[in-house]
């Protein structure tokens, strides 16, 4: 990473962007702003209102079109935000599949794993009511 | 249900009345207004930002016609099944399958020494001193101990250089050793070689003992032999007299080639792959250079950005689906092996392309010194002064080499699982972790996603392929057809 | 089409047997315990300690024979029959010629799928065990195949195990193919039952109707069948019993033909088969016909692409019970003959057609209701020669 030590030089397109605290968690604007870091330099601030500045400073001369950048940093911090709700939702799910997946015992389904061959606790032996 | 007779429920009594729930999925923005979604189980589903949102937000209806086929492939899940559990768990195990078995591959660096001097190789040495070169029969005895104390039921041994063949005596002796110290395990034997010391010897003993070959075929003669010098400039002649002696003699199959991508293979795809056609192989691994295994000096002539290769790779896929389609079967290898992980559940073992990182656990080199390498990357590097991927010696204990040794950590620091831009990344069910090269050019295991080449390379291909299969049906039957 | 049943003048106090058919006039008499001696036409019956006597297609010799008509004289030396003079009833229970024996296990069924050919009934049928338990040790040692059908023969419990355990003593070299519904081997101890009663091929055909449990519930009429069919599967996987994957096509499955072929490749690679059936319009399938009916050739396309893609993943392919000329070509390889030899006919339409011989032709229930779509072959097609099989 020897780009990340020469001196920062400011071009013209370097973008600052404002994200709401209330709806962009501080994490999902971190990783956000990962994404980006391939190609510009990346600065982070609280503000003292909800926003939190963040600015993108071009590496390169040869950067993108500062309204194509703010746009894309917004439709990346979108994304995560959706991804922060499926990670959310779908946690419980995860973990239970996970411990099914590792654990030598049941977990699930004790009923089926833990009954005498031919017995039947759950009836599925007898037919629905038609 | 109309025509249904009235003692049979209509389907509507067994829809759920619940709504649904969101499984763990990740995605990523695939072009224009499509997202790629994937599932845990490496299910995918091509959706509209639209659509990714109403699913999020749980605006998407049970009647929508994609609502079947997101349950399907495990995204969603309602109150009509709990079956997805079981499901995914099974195919997470399944992926992780082959660590219990530990590690299966076997490298013996017979010797260092070779008649090549090929641009890409640092390690090999062109001398005649066997005492410096060479591996010893005491060496080979601990390492064959160390490959016995492995629990996996197969034992696959390859023998690597150098030309590994310079030190045919070693090969001999490993093979019946092994043979002689079989416990009861599958066992198999491969020669990596360039094939230009192949005597009628070790063809009745590779006969005798089920040996199979592995040689490197850079493409015709005169990129060959750029690539590959070796006195007389004739390594390309002697590599297809080899081949064609080993298939006489062994089988057609008893042989596999390797090319390897010099900035001089850039603009010859087509040459490079007819070349394999004409040889008869049905199959070709379009292989990036490796950044370990040259010197610094010739990177320059021989290394290439990540970009050109990926257009390399393109079109040299491009060119062989058009030679499946004109009724000539050949197969890409990197292209397969992406497949399967696409398409099959099974866990593969590319070992360039697993999370937790292969090294060590699905191979692990004994060098003729007798230092130990979780991987053949790793023992190269050693060659370049970094001694990173070193575990220790065939004189140390099994137990110390394995679990009281840089391995662990390596191994679990490169899980994709907690990779800061990969565990978002929807490709991650198809993708790998490679902690070597990440280490070599950029410091640590890990490595900084947005900017490594590795990530760039494995990303533009597997989005590629994922195209192929999703735009163009014909394309996506051949390329099925490889699985 | 072959008759398996016979009715008789019934005798208030006659027995109820079974035994195996012989040709042998001259049998000694220690060797007749178990036999029924077969008379043909004017043939002099001798006398001799058989358990029976029968004449296919000609006048009584004596009392004790049994009249059968001509439709009988398939019956053969080593078959298997169940006499009983009480209810005036003979029933064939096997067949040594035949590659098609099927051991009938029950009437009753935990599910009710709308295209059924054998609508369970829940009646007390042990008996068809016993015969089946006494049938088993006079079976030919030569027997290739036999299969399990019913209903549903989980529902015997331990009398299943009874009829596995029998079969791997008498007749260790037969392969065993039995049709389950699979629920019940989502309880982990009865899979495991199955899995040690010793029979060295056994191979579990369980009928997976969708890739979602909305479909294949409504299908088999039972709530949480899917489920229950699922991990079913992947406990068979779990004491590694080979299991064959059945999909039947109908209109109410059609619609997920192609995806469930991939849940299959992606979920249930574990599977030795994956068979692909066409419609039998008999039983339940008659009272749903307008839900259920669809032409084959419809979905040729469907089929296809669920056949090379499960192949193409390395599975073993079969299409069962659809006529040649209503699938594509690129899959004849995978089509079997495969509908029973006793139930199996061809259409007028295939009259002159070349490829007959290799073709699976028609349920004889199918003269009820076929594709519009057969035709006959002019030439004999060269069969692909690519197969994965």
């Amino acid at each position: 990473m020897t780009s990340d030590t020469q001196p920062i030089t400011t071009y013209q397109n370097d973008v600052t962007v404002l994200a709401n605290k209330d709806v962009y968690s501080m994490n999902n604007i971190l990783r956000t702003a990962h994404r980006f870091s391939d190609l510009y330099f990346i600065d982070v601030q609280a503000t003292d209102g909800t926003d939190v500045r963040i600015l993108l400073k071009a590496k390169s001369a040869a950067g993108e079109e500062p309204s194509s950048l703010e746009g894309r940093f917004l439709n990346e911090l979108l994304d995560g935000k959706l991804r922060e709700i499926i990670a959310e939702e779908s946690r419980l799910e995860r973990d239970v599949i996970l411990a099914h997946a590792l654990s030598r015992h049941p977990v699930l389904l004790k009923e089926y794993e833990a009954a005498e061959a031919f017995t039947d606790p759950v009836g599925l032996l007898t037919p629905d009511e038609t | 249900m109309n025509g249904l007779n009235r003692s049979f429920k209509g389907p509507e009594s067994y829809r759920n009345g619940s709504s649904y729930r969101l499984l763990p999925m990740k995605f990523m923005r695939f072009r224009d207004d499509r997202y790629l979604v994937t599932s845990m189980g490496g299910d995918y589903m091509f959706l509209s930002q639209t659509k990714l949102n109403d699913i999020v937000t749980h605006k998407l209806q049970q009647t929508d016609t994609l609502y079947p086929d997101l349950l399907a492939s495990h995204l969603i899940a309602d109150d009509s099944s709990t079956a997805h559990l079981d499901l995914l768990a099974a195919k997470y195990r399944t992926r992780h399958s082959r660590l219990p078995s530990w590690t299966a591959l076997h490298m013996f660096v017979t010797t260092l020494r070779c008649d090549h001097s090929c641009q890409y190789c640092q390690v090999s040495r062109v001398s005649e001193d066997r005492e410096s070169f060479d591996m010893t029969p005491a060496i080979a005895d601990r390492a064959i101990g160390l490959m016995f104390q492995s629990p996996s039921a197969c034992l696959k041994v390859e023998f690597q250089g150098g030309e590994s063949l310079l030190n045919f005596d070693l090969v001999r002796y490993i093979v019946s050793e092994a043979k002689r110290r079989n416990d009861g395990r599958q066992l198999e034997f491969v020669i990596t070689t360039n094939l230009a010391n192949l005597t009628e010897e070790i063809l009745s003993f590779s006969e005798e003992h089920g040996i199979s070959f592995s040689t490197s075929l850079d493409g015709p003669a005169a990129l060959h032999n750029a690539n590959r010098p070796r006195p007389g400039r004739d390594s390309h002649a002697k590599t297809e007299e080899g081949i064609e002696r080993l298939r006489q003699r062994l089988g057609k199959d008893a042989v596999s080639a390797l090319m390897t991508t010099t900035a001089a293979s850039l603009d010859q795809p087509e040459r490079i792959i007819d070349e394999y056609v004409r040889m008869g192989f049905d199959s070709i691994f379009l292989r990036y250079i490796s950044p370990y295994g040259f010197a610094v000096k010739s990177s320059a002539r021989i290394g290439y950005e990540t970009k050109k290769f990926v257009d390399f790779f393109k079109r040299g896929l491009a060119y062989i689906v058009d030679l499946n389609r004109r009724g000539i079967f050949v197969r890409e290898t990197y292209t397969q092996i992406v497949l399967q992980k696409i398409l099959m559940p099974g866990a593969s073992g590319y070992i360039d392309l697993q999370s937790p990182a292969g090294m060590g656990i699905s191979g692990i080199v004994y060098n003729y010194n007798g230092e130990v390498y979780s991987s053949d990357e790793g023992r190269m590097l050693a060659e370049m002064g970094d001694r990173t991927f070193r575990l220790g010696t065939v004189h140390d204990t099994y137990e110390k080499l394995f679990l009281d040794s840089p391995l662990l950590p390596m191994i679990h620091e490169s899980m994709l699982e907690g990779v800061p831009g990969c565990t978002d990344c929807a490709l991650q069910p198809y993708c790998g972790s490679d902690p070597v090269f990440h280490h070599r050019t950029q410091g640590d295991f890990i490595g900084h996603r947005p900017t490594s080449s590795f990530c760039e390379r494995n990303m533009a291909i597997i989005k590629h392929i994922l195209t192929l299969l999703e735009d163009d049906k014909e394309t996506a039957s051949i390329l099925k057809s490889w699985l | 089409m072959i008759p398996l049943a016979a009715k008789f003048q019934s005798r208030p106090e006659g027995r109820s047997f079974v035994a195996r058919l012989t040709n042998d006039k001259s049998l000694p008499s220690p060797l007749c315990d178990d036999e029924i001696l077969v008379s043909r036409g004017d043939e002099p019956a001798p006398s001799g300690s058989y358990q029976g006597l029968i004449r296919i297609a000609g006048a009584a010799h004596s009392e004790e024979e049994l009249i059968l008509g001509d439709e009988f004289s398939y019956l053969d030396d080593g078959d298997i029959v169940r006499i009983n003079e009480f209810a005036g009833e003979l029933r064939v229970l096997y067949r040594k010629g035949s590659y098609h024996n099927v051991l009938f296990f029950t009437e009753r069924c935990n599910s009710r799928c709308l295209m059924c050919s054998q609508p369970p009934r829940d009646v007390d049928d042990e008996y068809l065990i016993d015969d089946i338990l006494e049938a088993i040790p006079l079976m030919s040692q030569d027997t290739k195949v036999l299969c399990i059908t019913g209903g549903e023969p989980t529902i015997l419990g331990w009398r299943l195990i009874e009829v596995l355990t029998a079969v791997s003593r008498y007749l260790p070299d037969s392969s065993l193919h039995m049709l389950s519904n699979g629920r019940a081997f989502a309880y982990r101890a009865t899979a495991k039952a199955v899995s040690q009663a010793g029979c060295r091929d056994l191979m579990i055909g369980v009928p997976l109707y969708a890739d979602i449990a909305s479909v294949h519930n409504f299908v088999v009429q039972a709530r949480d069948a899917f489920d229950q069919t699922i991990r079913g599967m992947m406990n068979l996987a779990r004491f590694n019993i080979a299991l064959e994957i059945r999909f039947v096509i109908h209109r109410q499955t059609v619609s997920r033909l192609v995806q469930t072929a991939k849940f299959i490749a992606r979920n249930l690679p574990f599977a030795s088969q994956v068979a692909f059936m066409g419609l039998e319009t008999i039983g339940f399938t008659r009272s749903n016909l307008s839900v259920l009916w669809i032409d084959p050739w419809e979905y040729r396309d469907a089929l296809r692409e669920a056949v090379t893609m499960l192949a193409a993943a390395g599975m073993r392919v079969m299409v069962y019970n659809l006529p040649l000329c209503l699938i594509p070509e690129e899959i004849w390889p995978f089509a079997q003959q495969s509908i029973s030899d006793w139930k199996n006919i061809y259409m007028p339409e295939c009259a002159g057609c070349a490829m007959k011989a290799q073709c699976a032709g028609f349920f004889a229930s199918a003269s009820f209701k076929y594709s519009d779509h057969i035709r006959p072959f002019d030439t004999v097609s060269q069969l692909p020669s690519f197969s994965i099989i």
